[in-house]
């Protein structure tokens, strides 16, 4: 299947691949794209700003000598902003549009299903999802609405695969959520929770997104998925 | 929350994504720098305190600290103690150095579990962290998410 990407991506995307041809990836195969765009593209639930990329490579080509590289690029005013951390993620913003890659290693082995623009391969639903699930909330302590809205459209909407993607969470684990949860319903005027939900196809979701992730994290826990 | 109950997670989650990032720590320089103390302040839902859950506490401390001599006792009094800390001087130089190690160590879901049985708010979480100058990544990338629409964004020292 051929996923469409939104105008103003695709322009961003052709806009950024000299950058991302010549300093960034080796081989364009090993671009991978993922994060909520992929989602929104798959289930049109929601509007995603971002390109988030995997990259199936150690490094950039050029580690070393790609912050001269990017500091001369925005001194030129093709980009915005730009980031680098420890050789492994490089952020960079143009015209409000934000690209990241994320250089998981050659073995990375990201799951993959079907293809986008200028054919790139998209990671596959369960896989971000897991990510999010996982790397997000999990690994990092993240509590970003657009996550959990994912989580809670999932549920609600592709429940064969919202299952499979929380039965791999620990009882307690699942416990800790659901409490977080509630935590933030509670205490939701004082707590940022990330950026807004943009343009969801399911507003009322999107409002009581905390409430309705508890809701349906313990409605799992009962029926063991 | 024992280490080896959550081993138990099969699939190939457990090789890629759950190791990813637990390598060296992240360099001094790179670390998030925890928000002025009054940003807590002027947030009344984060005056808020959760209950002690001295199991879950000491849990968590003998996960990650098992080797300290500083040790938690069997009510996590000495938990509570400290997160009720409100000046400089009040923690001795070993309990400072300890909590900020446990910090370092906790992650993700711990952070979770942590906030939800220590029995303090979140301001008083923040104001201990000063008080010990905890640089802890993911410790202080958390709490920036209170206040921050993302956990990482601008949280360089400058």
């Amino acid at each position: 299947m051929r996923l469409e990407l939104p105008r103003t991506h695709r322009t961003a995307l052709g806009d950024f691949r000299g950058v991302i041809e010549g300093l960034l990836v080796r081989d364009w195969s090993s671009l991978v794209l993922g994060g909520g765009t992929v989602l929104a593209m798959h289930w049109n639930h929601r509007h995603s700003t971002d390109l988030d990329f995997l990259v199936e490579e150690d490094e950039p080509p050029d580690a070393g000598a790609l912050r001269e590289a990017l500091e001369a690029l925005q001194r030129q005013g093709r980009i915005d902003i730009w980031r680098y951390a420890r050789r492994r993620s490089v952020m960079l913003t143009s015209a409000g549009v934000r690209l990241s890659l994320v250089f998981e290693g050659v073995d990375a082995g990201v799951s993959t299903e079907d293809r986008t623009a200028m054919d790139i391969r998209c990671e596959s639903p369960s896989s971000i999802l897991t990510r999010k699930l996982f790397g997000r909330v999990l690994d990092s302590g993240q509590m970003v609405s657009r996550d959990f809205y994912d989580f809670a459209w999932a549920a609600l909407h592709r429940p064969p695969l919202w299952a499979r993607v929380s039965a791999r969470l620990l009882p307690e684990e699942r416990g800790r959520i659901v409490r977080e949860c509630r935590s933030i319903v509670r205490s939701r005027k004082g707590r940022r929770t990330g950026r807004p939900v943009l343009r969801p196809s399911d507003p009322e979701l999107a409002r009581d997104v905390w409430a309705a992730c508890a809701r349906l994290l313990e409605a799992g826990a009962d029926r063991g998925g | 929350m024992a280490r080896d109950r959550r081993d138990r997670r099969t699939g190939p989650l457990r090789t890629t994504t759950w190791r990813r990032g637990r390598g060296n720590p992240t360099p001094w320089m790179m670390r998030p720098v925890l928000p002025p103390l009054e940003e807590y302040d002027a947030v009344p839902s984060f005056k808020e305190r959760a209950p002690l859950d001295a199991e879950v506490i000491r849990a968590l401390w003998h996960e990650h600290m098992s080797g300290s001599p500083v040790r938690m006792d069997r009510a996590a009094l000495r938990m509570r103690r400290w997160m009720r800390t409100d000046r400089d001087g009040l923690l001795i130089p070993d309990e400072e150095t300890a909590l900020h190690d446990f910090l370092e160590g906790l992650r993700g879901i711990d952070l979770l579990a942590f906030r939800q049985s220590c029995g303090a708010s979140i301001y008083e979480i923040a104001r201990v962290m000063h008080i010990i100058g905890c640089r802890a990544h993911y410790a202080v990338g958390w709490m920036r998410q209170y206040l921050y629409e993302d956990w990482d964004d601008e949280w360089r020292a400058g």
